[in-house]
This record gives structure tokens, C-alpha cells and sequence, in this order.
């Protein structure tokens, strides 16, 4: 009894120490100076606190904290608050981050006009091609401070509201967020980017020394200027690009008139996988009326497939709601595609007729948003012809052949019989 | 000394103060057509159409509303901006200075570029047209000229972002086209066809009886009655079995009943062959 009780303490001491995240607490933040950085960005960093995060503070030159040892993650997330440091350390090379994102670590990346060449070319990799080193964003039309022609707002979303807006906040009305940084642009190159803050249409980025005029073919013009853009990898890691570490400092979070506050909090919780993670349970498929699963089906059998999605939010997996979930049944081609329904449950459902095409299929259920997780839900099932006491018995268009063949039959004992026991009479002359 | 104190005081009321813009009229041209004159700040009193053979150049001059002096601002923006709600349609371009002419600035949308469709992600339609301006020490400033409307006509394969790429979008549903099923003539049909299969029946009876067939000869000997019985049991059964086999029974089955069947048919079959030879040559011995 004691031992049961010693493990439930275990299990409660365990669960009350972990944070929101479903893949983990271990959170490295990467500053240039630990002193000075804490207070620039306490408030911030009171928001990792409160959601439960081991948080280890590194500078950028600290050689002591590693990202991976022995092929394994030291850590869940990756902070880079670092802007001015210009050598990092080895332990921050380009290729060692990638390698952690590789293991599906989640990285936020900040900058400024002054951030190091390590962190120009980390995001490069990611197809993220941020501005000459000196530059801003500058919008006249749309400043946050006085007398501060560079810290601009943007309530330019494009419609992304699966990173920001949560469930409950879906009908407010969306403040615009303050920024003061470095543009970046999308090279177009890499289908997993997605912007989540874009600047205005006034906005240009510019050389805060140069006062000529902006050139014609500048790319980094209105909103093809990127300030905060996501990305999630294949393997479901997640990275956050901010053009601007201003807009995690206590300074902007202050700010009245702008959302900074809920903004970072939304995006760090996506980023760290606090929200809309997806995962499948009991993907199962089977014959209509039935609830055994089988691996061969007959071509034209009344099927059902059925599969839980959950949302992972607020700490726990809650089911998905999603109305766009689609299911394929593909030979190479898709031959079926429909949409499943959701129950209030999760479970979602759909019935359909198997092609009458014979061959293996594949039963798959692959959901790409951006913003949500990747699901991909996949089986093999053969598909047989029908076997040849699985077709119509009795034809109508075959009935003069049936009837010839026992016609014949009955004429062949009718036949035998007269000649085996027919007494010929004799005619007399 | 005045005059100097009082140029002194205009130049730094000038240079400190924060100035305002104003803008020349703004021209319009389609082609070589001046389509319309807009007198700033008012906006365009309807809709201005291009279509897709026509370029659009719009034409103006910036100047210090304070100083009456052409200028050539940091900024010399105009977006455009669809009207639609949740529409991609949203671009910034640039004003070119016109050479050597301070202040004069144009700016040429020409519709059959398949960059500006591309920019405008091939959204035709109503567009809100904002020109915006700004220089250090100068208020910015925010003209709204009205709306234009693009007719693209056909839109080339145009380059989407890669974000928006299909593998992220609800694809159309896909309902499987099955085979028609094979058409079977009608009934009626059929059953006429099978009658008539049987008629052939009706001609032979009708011979038989004429011709007074009998089976006789089947209580002639014990024999006969014994081995003719069995042997017709043992066709009956083959008749039996082949209707079972039509009907529902499998091959495998079938064969195994026909290998029982076929030894009772081969013993009563030769039996009887026998019992037939010794009789008719019974009956040849007593004609003799």
C-alpha cells in the first residue's frame, strides 16, 4: 500500500512541476547579456515562468550549454534573444540548430537591425531572408511612439488565426501590434512559411542613416514586409521569426493602445506547442454493419472509416473540431476523397462505397494547416474482385440456356431409358 | 537688420515646423488617352476601369504646401488594395521621378505585365487606390484617389505564394464514377426464348406416342427390373446433382458426390447393358 502511495505522490509531484507544452518544458533562452537582458525582458520571461518552464539563461558566448548531447535534446525550446553579440559561440552554429530542429526541438528567433550573421543564415536555411544589417521598418502612417519614426504598428494578420486568435478569442476584436525592427520577406521558396504579422501597406524598410529616396524595386515595400512569420517542419517542429526582439521587451509590452502582451503570449504558446498540436487516435476501418477490422475488402462493400483527432490546448487533449478534415482512398490516384464529420467527441466518420477497381489501396488521412500540427493517418488494404459465387446466381437473360441444359439432361435419361427398355413390336407379314 | 531678423525667423519657422504637402493635379491616362483629371484632395467620382490591354499611367507633381516649391519626398508610395473582404489583392509600388524634373512623379500599371497580375495574386476586380507620401519634417500624407477597377481577362498560370500551395487547402471531394451495370434484355424476352427451348419437347412426344413407345422390356427379367431401376436411380441422381451444383452447391462438393455417384452409374449401367444382351438373346433362342 505504501509503495502505491509513494508512486502517486511521484506521479502528482511530476505532473504539477510540468508546463503547458505537450513536448516538453526544458527551455534554453540564448541573451547577450544575462544581466541586463532579464530586465529588459522580465515580463516576458514572467510569462515562461507562469506556464511552468525549467528555463536555463545562456549568453551567446557560453560555451558550457549545449543543444544536443549524445544524439539527444538537453533542450525542449530555444529562445534567441541575442542581438548584438556578433561571434557566437560553437555551440550556436548554424548547423547545430538545425540539427536541433531536426530532433524536433522549437525555436524563436528574434532580431534586429544589429543581429549576427549566425542567426542571418539560420533563418536563410528556413527560406526567410531578413534585411541588410542597419535597416528598420519604418511606417510614418502607422507610428507607435512619438518621436520614434521607426517603432510602427501593424494589425496586418493575414487572416492566420490559428497562431494568434485562441478559441476564446476568436470574436475580439484584434488590437494592432507594435514593432520596432528588422523586415524580413518570404523567398517564396519554402510552402511550410507562414506569415503571421505582415506590415501595412505604407511600410518600407530602410537605412536609418540614408535619406535619399526608396528605390523602385525595393522587396521589402507594404506588405510584401514579413515582421513575424511561423514555420512548422515536417517533423512538427516549431520556429517563430520576429524581425523585432523590441516587441518582447518590457517597454512594448507596456505599451497602452496595442495587444504586444497577448501577441508574444499567443505566439510563444504555438511556438512551444502549448496549442493547436494535433494528434490521431484509432484510425480504424471496416465493412458497413460491421466492427472487425480486415485487411482484404471486396470491390463495391459499404465501408466506414473512423479516427479521433485531438487538440492539445490549455494543458490537455481536447477533441478536434476541424470541418475540413478529408479522407482518401488512392490507387496512386485518389479514387475517393470526402470529408469526414466530427462528432462532439472527436470522432470522425465517414462512409463510403470501395471503388470497382480491384488492387491495394491506401486509407489516408493527411491534414496540412498551417498553424495546426501535421496529421497523417495512413493503411494498406487489398482490395479483391468479386469472387465467382459472389456474382448475380440466376439471370433473367440466361433463362433459355438453363432451360436448354436441363432440357438436354432430361432428354438424355428420357432417350436411355426408351432404348433400354422399349419392347419393339414385332409388325407380322 | 529687419529684413534679416525677419528672413531668419521664416527660415527656422520652415525648418523646424513640421510642413504640409500638396499635391498638382493628378492625371490619368489609358494608352495615349488622357482618361481623367483629378483636382487634389478631391477622389474620382466613379469607378476608373482598365482593362487588360490597357496601361494606366498616373501622373502628378509633389509640393511644399508652405515653401510652393517641388519636392522629392523619402516616400512616394501608391497601394491598391482590394475592396473584397479577405482578399489576397494587396500591392505597394513605387512613383518614378520623372529625369531631371524635380517633383514630377508617374507611375505606369500596365495590366498585360504578368509581374502585376502575379503581385495582385490574379484577383480582378475593384481596387481602393491610396497614395501615400512622406519626407522627414513633413506631415505624411494619406490621399485616397477612389477606385479602379482591373479586368484581367484571362488569367495566365500565375505563380501563388508557396504557402498558399494546395498540399495546405480543402481539396475538392471525389466521388468514384462506377461501370453502368450490363444491359440484360426484358424479361418477357427471356421467357419466350425459354419456351421455345422446351417446344422441341411437344414434336418428340408426339412422335414417341405415335410410334407407341413403351418401357416394357424394364419388367421383362428380375434382372432388368433390378439393374434398369438402379441404373435409372443413378441417372436421376446425376439430374439431382447437377441441378444441387446449379443451384448452390460448390465444385469441390459436386466432384465429390459425382466420384460416389459414377461408380452406382458404371455397376448398374453395365449390369443392365448385360441383362439387356441376355435377354434379347432369350427371346432370339425362342423365335428359333
Amino acid at each position: 500500500m505504501n509503495s502505491i502511495y509513494f508512486l502517486l505522490y511521484f506521479v502528482l509531484a511530476f505532473t504539477s512541476s510540468t508546463s503547458l507544452s505537450s513536448s516538453g518544458s526544458r527551455l534554453l533562452v540564448v541573451v547577450d547579456d544575462l544581466k541586463a537582458d532579464k530586465v529588459t525582458y522580465s515580463k516576458f520571461f514572467n510569462l515562461l515562468e507562469k506556464r511552468k518552464y525549467s528555463t536555463t539563461f545562456a549568453t551567446a558566448t557560453d560555451k558550457s550549454v549545449s543543444l544536443i548531447s549524445y544524439d539527444e535534446r538537453n533542450f525542449d525550446h530555444l529562445v534567441l534573444l541575442t542581438q548584438t553579440t556578433r561571434d557566437l559561440s560553437e555551440e550556436l552554429t548554424v548547423a547545430s540548430v538545425l540539427n536541433f530542429v531536426n530532433k524536433g526541438g522549437n525555436v524563436l528567433v528574434t532580431a534586429s537591425s544589429t543581429v549576427s550573421e549566425t542567426i542571418r543564415d539560420f533563418s536563410f536555411e528556413f527560406s526567410i531572408d531578413f534585411d541588410d544589417r542597419l535597416t528598420l521598418v519604418k511606417d510614418p502612417f502607422h507610428t507607435a511612439k512619438e518621436n520614434d519614426i521607426f517603432s510602427i504598428y501593424s494589425d496586418n494578420f493575414r487572416g492566420n488565426k490559428i497562431i494568434y486568435t485562441t478559441k476564446e478569442k476568436d470574436s475580439r476584436e484584434l488590437k494592432p501590434i507594435a514593432f520596432k525592427g528588422l523586415a524580413h520577406r518570404l523567398t517564396n521558396k519554402n510552402p511550410l512559411c507562414s506569415p503571421v504579422l505582415l506590415a501595412m501597406p505604407s511600410a518600407y524598410s530602410f537605412a536609418s542613416a540614408d535619406q535619399g529616396e526608396i528605390p523602385e524595386n525595393s522587396p521589402f515595400l507594404g506588405q510584401k514586409i514579413a515582421l513575424v512569420t511561423s514555420l512548422q517542419a515536417r517533423n512538427n517542429a516549431r520556429l517563430i521569426f520576429s524581425g523585432s526582439a523590441a516587441m518582447f521587451s518590457d517597454e512594448f509590452l507596456d505599451l497602452p493602445n496595442y495587444d504586444n502582451l497577448q501577441f508574444v503570449d499567443e505566439i510563444s504558446k504555438w511556438v512551444f506547442q502549448e496549442k493547436a498540436v494535433l494528434r490521431v487516435k484509432n484510425a480504424k476501418h471496416h465493412r458497413a454493419h460491421e466492427t472487425q477490422q480486415h485487411g482484404i475488402y471486396r470491390i463495391k462493400d459499404m465501408m466506414e472509416y473512423s479516427l479521433d483527432i485531438q487538440e492539445f490546448y490549455n494543458g490537455k487533449w481536447n477533441p478536434f473540431q476541424g470541418q475540413d478534415v478529408q479522407f482518401e482512398a488512392k490507387m496512386l490516384d485518389p479514387y475517393i476523397r470526402r470529408t469526414l464529420k466530427p462528432t462532439p467527441e472527436g470522432k470522425f466518420i465517414v462512409h463510403f462505397k470501395l471503388p470497382d477497381v480491384y488492387g491495394v489501396f491506401t486509407f489516408k488521412v493527411e491534414y496540412n494547416r498551417h498553424g495546426y500540427s501535421w496529421i497523417l493517418s495512413e493503411s494498406n488494404v487489398q482490395v479483391r474482385p468479386y469472387r465467382h459465387n459472389d456474382y448475380d446466381r440466376f439471370l433473367s437473360s440466361a433463362w433459355p440456356y438453363y432451360t436448354s441444359v436441363f432440357s438436354l439432361m432430361a432428354g438424355f435419361l428420357v432417350v436411355a431409358s426408351i432404348w433400354l427398355f422399349n419392347e419393339e413390336k414385332t409388325v407380322k407379314k | 537688420m529687419r529684413s534679416v531678423l525677419s528672413i531668419f525667423v521664416f527660415f527656422c519657422i520652415v525648418t523646424s515646423e513640421v510642413q504640409n504637402f500638396s499635391l498638382s493635379d493628378i492625371n490619368f491616362a489609358l494608352g495615349p488617352i488622357n482618361a481623367e483629371k483629378l483636382k487634389f484632395p478631391n477622389k474620382l467620382q466613379k469607378p476608373l476601369e482598365v482593362s487588360q490591354a490597357e496601361r494606366l499611367k498616373i501622373k502628378f507633381s509633389v509640393e511644399s504646401e508652405t515653401l510652393k516649391e517641388k519636392l522629392n519626398p523619402q516616400q512616394v508610395f501608391l497601394s491598391l488594395e482590394a475592396e473584397k473582404k479577405n482578399s489576397h489583392g494587396k500591392l505597394t509600388l513605387v512613383f518614378q521621378r520623372e529625369e531631371k524634373k524635380k517633383g514630377d512623379y508617374s507611375l505606369i500599371i500596365d495590366l498585360k505585365s504578368k509581374n502585376f497580375v502575379e503581385a495582385l495574386e490574379g484577383e480582378a476586380g475593384n481596387y481602393l487606390a491610396t497614395i501615400f507620401i512622406s519626407e522627414p519634417n513633413y506631415s505624411p500624407l494619406s490621399y485616397s484617389l477612389g477606385t479602379f477597377i482591373f479586368k484581367f481577362g484571362e488569367v495566365p498560370n500565375i505563380n501563388r505564394p508557396a504557402s498558399e500551395s494546395e498540399e495546405f487547402r480543402y481539396k475538392e471531394e471525389i466521388r468514384h464514377i462506377f461501370k453502368p451495370p450490363v444491359k440484360v434484355p426484358f424479361r418477357l424476352i427471356s421467357l419466350i426464348f425459354a419456351v421455345l427451348c422446351v417446344l422441341p419437347w411437344v414434336i418428340l412426344f408426339a412422335l414417341w406416342s405415335s410410334l407407341a413407345v413403351n418401357f416394357n422390356n424394364l419388367y421383362a427379367t428380375k434382372e432388368m427390373v433390378l439393374y434398369g431401376t438402379g441404373f435409372m436411380i443413378s441417372m436421376g441422381g446425376w439430374v439431382a446433382l447437377y441441378i444441387a451444383y446449379f443451384w448452390s452447391v460448390t465444385l469441390f462438393p459436386a466432384l465429390a458426390c459425382a466420384s460416389v455417384l459414377s461408380v452406382f452409374s458404371l455397376f448398374f449401367g453395365n449390369r443392365v447393358l448385360v441383362s439387356k444382351v441376355q435377354f434379347s438373346k432369350l427371346k432370339t433362342q425362342k423365335v428359333d
